[in-house]
């Protein structure tokens, strides 16, 4: 069906797809690397990224407990871990939260990671 | 060939730029009245995994107490550890016990039991003096898991060593 389509198209408009090989191979990989391992960051670099930030503040008094959590991306393909501000709070033992940061790391896009520290009491 | 050293260039920049700050094993925090002191988790691997943090707070004096806080993630449950061993070239450096399980949980095929225990200040500089050659052991009532492989341990250990020999 699709050999039929290309066909026709071939045809009305003749353009030879085989020239345009090249056009479709960049497609690809464009669409691609949109893809790529990428995680939280107002600003990146492709070919390294390593950003700190903040996501939230509260009211609460700055204890003195932190918390991690983190997730790791491979190539866009694989994603796996848990970056959550429940988790990182969980793992110190933090109720109440007084802020909350990430830290993102990407290098070409191959591998991304982001880690999420929460500090509170 | 010019691809190649493209490539090439992008990887040495990217390896240039990905060169470890000290943030990344420690952080200093100013607080109204105190320093908080927060040692990045560190993974050791071997039966399982072993990912330990460390958080105290400083202010005028030498702390006396650091909270070690760890995950035993494996295929056994590890829910009642009895005690936890630190040694460097098979002789125990320090031995913890008293710990508070903060939870147990199951994810996918593994067990994650964390827990939090106070200890000296002086006991974590002893565990940090021990570079690479640090093995950590849990016990329970059916054995001992060992964990005895760090790919970061060793260059953390060594980095917030100088960084609270100058900052306490």
């Amino acid at each position: 069906m699709l050999i039929y389509y290309l066909d026709l198209l071939q045809k009305v408009f003749k353009v030879n797809f085989k020239k345009m090989k090249k056009f479709f191979v960049a497609a690809v990989a464009a669409v691609a690397l949109t893809s790529c391992a990428a995680g939280i960051a107002p600003v990146t670099g492709l070919v390294y990224t390593n950003v700190k930030g903040p996501i939230a503040a509260t009211d609460n008094t700055v204890g003195s407990k932190v918390g991690t959590s983190s997730a790791k991306s491979i190539l866009g393909i694989i994603g796996t871990g848990d970056a959550s501000i429940d988790a990182a709070a969980k793992n110190a033992g933090i109720t109440k939260i007084s802020h909350v940061d990430y830290e993102t790391k990407s290098i070409l896009g191959i591998v991304a990671t982001v880690k999420i520290h929460v500090y509170g009491e | 060939m010019k691809r190649l050293s493209i490539i090439l260039l992008l990887l040495s920049a990217a390896l240039t730029l990905s060169a470890q700050n000290s943030a990344d094993y420690i952080k200093k925090m100013n607080r109204e009245g105190f320093d908080l002191f927060f040692i990045e988790p560190v993974t050791l691997k071997g039966d399982g995994a072993f990912e330990m943090d460390f958080t105290f707070t400083h202010s005028d004096s030498i702390p006396k107490e650091v909270t070690l806080r760890f995950s035993v993630i494996s295929r056994v449950a590890s829910g009642n550890l009895d005690s936890l061993v630190f040694e460097q070239d098979g002789k125990p450096i320090a031995t913890i016990r008293d710990f508070k399980r903060m939870y147990l949980e199951k994810k996918s095929k593994k067990w994650v039991a964390r827990y939090e225990v106070q200890i000296p200040y002086d006991v974590l500089r002893i565990i940090l003096s021990t570079g690479d050659d640090l093995v950590i052991k849990t016990y329970d009532g059916s054995g001992a898991l060992i964990f005895d492989k760090s790919k970061k341990w060793g260059k953390a250990a060594s980095i917030v060593e100088v960084i609270l020999d100058a900052e306490i």
